[in-house]
Order: C-alpha cells, then sequence, then structure tokens
C-alpha cells in the first residue's frame, strides 16, 4: 500500500500513470509468479494506460490483486477481463476522487488552516496549529480511503463496483462546502480589520472597523465576479496590487 | 548565507517530492512550508504571512488529467526567503511580503515550464520499458521511479537555489530604489490582496442554495465581534458549532455510504 504513494512519479503524457501502477503492483507479480515468462506477462498486462485519482487508485489495486490471484489459482478469468474492469473503473473513480479531495477538501482544510493562521495575527508562535489541522484533516481521510480502498477491493472483488456507485459523495461534498462557508463568514470580520486605511473617522473606531469590513465583504464578491469571468487569481492579484500602487498617485 | 540556503533548498526539495510524486499529503503546500522555511530562518512572523497570502491564491486550479497547476511551492520557498532577509536588513514593512511575493510568482511558472518537460521525457522512459519486454531482462519499472524522484528533487532544489543565491541581491537592491509612493500602494495592498484566496474559496464552493448561510453566519459573526467586542476565537467556535447543528439537520436523511 505504502507504494501508492508513488502512483503519480513517474507521470507521462502518452500513458499517464502506467509506470506508477506497475510499480505498486510489483511486489504481487513477484509473489505469484516464479518464473521469467509469468512475470513479463504480468508486467506488460500492467504498464497499459492508466490513470485516475491517487488516493481512488487504491480500489482499482484491491480488485486487480484479487482477480491476479485468482487467475493464478485457475479460476477461469483471462487477462482481458482484468483489463477491461480496470478501464471500467478508472474513470468513474477519477471523476469521484478529483471531485472529493481537491475541489472540496484540499480547499476546505487549506481554509481551515489559513483561518487560524490569520486570527492569529498578533501572536504569531500561537499559529501552529494552522497547518497542523489542516494536514491532520486532509491524510487522515486520504489514508483511510486508501486503505478501506485496498482492503475492500481485495475482499469484494468485482463486487466493489455497485458500492462504489452507492457512495453519497455529493451529500458529503455539499456538507462540506456548507461548512466552509460558515467558517470563512464567522471568521470573515475578524480577520480583516485594516489598521492603516480609515473610511470613518478615527474617533469612531467601532463603526469604522464594521464599515471596511463590509465593504471587504463586498469587495470579495466582486473579485469572485472577476473569477467567474475566467480571470485567473494570478491577474487579479497583480491587478490588486497596480490599483493600491496607482492610488498612491492620485491622492 | 549559502549553507542555510542550501539546507532550506535540500529540505524543500525533498518535501516537494510530495507535490506530485507521492500524490499530495499537503505538506507541500504553502500552509505547511511557509512557516517551515520562516522557523529555519528564524523569523516565523514572515512565514506565516506568506502561508496565508499564497495558500488560498492557487487553491482551486487543479492537477486533474493533463492540466498542470502553477507551483505553488518554490513561489513560497523564494518569497518567504527574501522578504525574511529584507526584513532582517531594514525595519519591517507590510511592503516587503507584498514584493517578496509579486516577485517571486514568475518562478512558479518556470517550475510549472519544467514539469511539463519532465513529463515528455517520462513518454520516452515509458516506451523504452515497453521495447524492453523483447529482451531478455525484465524491465526495471521501480528504477524508473526512483529517477523521477530524483528528478523531481533536483527541479526545486535549482528552481529555488539559483534565483534566492544569485537574485536576492540584486531584488534587495530593487527594493531599496523603489519611490514611497509604490512602497505604501504595497503595504495597502497587504491589507487586500488575502481577499484574493477567499474569492477563490467562495468561487469553489458558493452555492445558490447556501448563499443565505455565508451571510447568516457573516452577520451573525459581525455582530458577535464588533458590538459584543467577542475574541475573534469564540466567534468562529460559535460558527462551527452552528454549521455542525445546520448539517445535522440539514441532512438528517442522507447517508455516506
Amino acid at each position: 500500500m505504502f507504494r501508492l504513494f508513488l502512483l503519480e512519479a513517474s507521470w507521462n503524457y502518452e500513458k499517464l500513470q502506467n509506470i506508477g501502477f506497475a510499480y505498486t503492483i510489483l511486489p504481487i507479480a513477484k509473489r505469484l509468479y516464479e518464473d521469467f515468462d509469468g512475470r513479463k506477462e504480468f508486467m506488460k498486462r500492467h504498464l497499459r494506460f492508466f490513470n485516475t485519482h491517487p488516493a481512488m487508485a487504491s480500489f482499482i489495486t484491491g480488485v486487480v490483486i484479487n482477480l491476479e490471484e485468482r487467475m493464478r489459482l485457475g479460476e477461469a478469468i483471462k487477462p482481458e477481463d482484468i483489463e477491461n474492469i480496470k478501464n471500467s473503473m478508472m474513470g468513474p473513480l477519477a471523476g469521484i476522487g478529483d471531485n472529493f479531495f481537491w475541489e472540496y477538501l484540499r480547499p476546505f482544510t487549506a481554509l481551515v488552516g489559513v483561518a487560524i493562521i490569520m486570527l492569529c495575527r498578533d501572536n504569531y508562535a500561537m499559529a501552529w496549529p494552522g497547518p497542523l489541522v489542516a494536514i491532520f484533516l486532509y491524510n487522515t481521510l486520504g489514508l483511510a480511503v486508501r486503505y478501506i480502498g485496498v482492503v475492500r477491493g481485495y475482499e469484494m472483488g468485482v463486487e466493489i463496483v455497485p458500492y462504489i456507485g452507492k457512495l453519497n459523495l455529493r451529500s458529503l461534498n455539499e456538507k462540506i462546502s456548507l461548512m466552509s462557508l460558515i467558517i470563512l463568514g464567522s471568521a470573515f470580520p475578524a480577520i480583516f480589520v485594516l489598521n492603516n486605511i480609515h473610511l470613518l473617522p478615527p474617533s469612531l473606531p467601532v463603526l469604522d472597523g464594521a464599515a471596511k469590513s463590509l465593504s471587504m465583504f463586498g469587495l470579495a464578491f466582486l473579485m469572485m465576479a472577476g473569477l467567474k469571468l475566467k480571470i485567473t487569481p494570478t491577474v487579479i492579484f497583480y491587478g490588486v496590487i497596480a490599483i493600491t500602487v496607482i492610488s498612491t498617485y492620485i491622492r | 548565507m549559502l549553507s542555510e540556503t542550501l539546507a532550506i533548498c535540500a529540505l524543500v526539495a525533498v518535501i516537494g517530492i510530495d507535490v506530485r510524486t507521492i500524490g499530495g499529503t499537503l505538506i507541500s503546500r504553502p500552509l505547511v512550508i511557509a512557516p517551515l522555511t520562516g522557523w529555519m530562518l528564524g523569523d516565523l512572523k514572515t512565514g506565516f504571512m506568506v502561508a496565508y497570502f499564497i495558500e488560498l491564491v492557487w487553491v482551486g486550479m487543479l492537477p486533474v488529467g493533463a492540466s498542470l497547476p502553477v507551483e505553488a511551492l518554490p513561489v513560497t520557498v523564494i518569497a518567504t526567503f527574501i522578504a525574511s532577509h529584507m526584513a532582517a536588513d531594514r525595519t519591517f514593512s507590510e511592503a516587503i511580503i507584498m514584493f517578496a511575493i509579486m516577485i517571486s510568482i514568475p518562478f512558479g511558472f518556470v517550475s510549472r515550464w519544467l514539469e511539463s518537460h519532465i513529463r515528455g521525457l517520462n513518454s520516452k522512459l515509458s516506451e523504452m520499458l515497453e521495447d524492453q519486454f523483447s529482451g531478455e531482462r525484465l524491465p526495471d519499472i521501480a528504477l524508473v521511479q526512483y529517477a523521477n524522484i530524483g528528478l523531481s528533487f533536483a527541479k526545486v532544489f535549482l528552481v529555488c537555489f539559483l534565483p534566492i543565491y544569485f537574485g536576492y541581491n540584486v531584488i534587495n537592491r530593487i527594493y531599496g530604489s523603489l519611490p514611497v509612493n509604490i512602497t505604501e500602494g504595497l503595504s495597502t495592498a497587504f491589507y487586500i490582496v488575502p481577499l484574493v484566496g477567499i474569492a477563490v474559496v467562495l468561487d469553489l464552493f458558493l452555492l445558490k442554495k447556501q448563499l443565505l448561510y455565508l451571510f447568516s453566519a457573516f452577520c451573525l459573526a459581525f455582530l458577535l465581534f464588533f458590538v459584543f467586542k467577542l475574541s475573534p476565537f469564540i466567534v468562529l467556535a460559535i460558527g462551527v458549532m452552528g454549521g455542525l447543528i445546520a448539517l445535522k439537520y440539514l441532512y438528517k436523511e442522507d447517508t455516506i455510504v
């Protein structure tokens, strides 16, 4: 299972993760086949096109090990069947994995970490929990999926396909996004306390702070509109800097 | 400065193997790398600042299929290093952080360009492995994997080391010669730019039907923070608890499996 972490090491444009997958499954070849030709055929089979999400590949690995073993033990399974099953699982799993891990879990953990750091900005020595919480959240889930994937895939074999189909990730994704929005909303007023800009006279610190917070909230929506128009974050980043620099010359 | 730079670049390059090779455990994200670099330089403050600036900006760019995101790792390391050294040379100003990040971003693109070439090379390696089947020996799949880990190490190391070691003095002098207006503008940008990251998160997550929750969380936190003057952590804790309760009632019927 440890080898699964190296799945994307030799990523290439033609067959994507083929080398990585062959590497993952290499010990199985050594265990199942003593002879040279058997191992060679085995490697050849698993060096074909392969592409899915790194964590979700664990399910495929489990299933492939199961099938390879059964084939070796003399059950009526053809190498083409294994190939077909691999191919049919790759796409849906990649969809699920990319969507859940990269579009939801990673931004969520990043947001939690960043929120903690930004709230600690008076005393950065206290900010360590930020990165730690993020790593912990992401990796416990990632490891759990890898472990469950290999074990369940191996135990259930082809039966795993309907099991994956039943996973209700849509609702999980919605939960994550709802939680992120709530964390964002509740941390926002405290995060954007601007010290050197005043919208209202400094004699009214509370109202001034509130006005700045509200206007920043509006500005975030404006930037989001920019992102929706396919302007890249990098451009917006430099754009903001350009505007603030130019504004100092206008004043 | 040489030994310090070497040590940091080597450590970061080891962690950098994680970016693509280990499939992302998040330890290569700016959130972790920036405080780590800062800690090694004895300047945690800068590290954490760079972390929250860079982390969210590119979190939306996904390494899905053949598309490559801008690599945030070299940007983070270079920015943290330059910023903390510049801050040590003169009095701290927010403008230093902004300037360091501005200068570092292009190296993220350099790194991406290198990565695409490494992948091109991998296609050739893959072909080579398949050709070997005709020979007497079994193809050495593990060796190719290890070679790639080495390549990935070398890539991160060079992209971080060269600009820091040869570019730092130039960058430092450029900053020193900036007119006051520009540094003032950069200081203002320091407070506004984190919004770009927030906007990226909003862009990723915001569903129409959840807009209401965002606004109610914001308004509640706004009240608690500005009117009742509660500590931000208590406000956040109240928010998280409210969120959990909302989840429980909204998705009562749904199960994950």
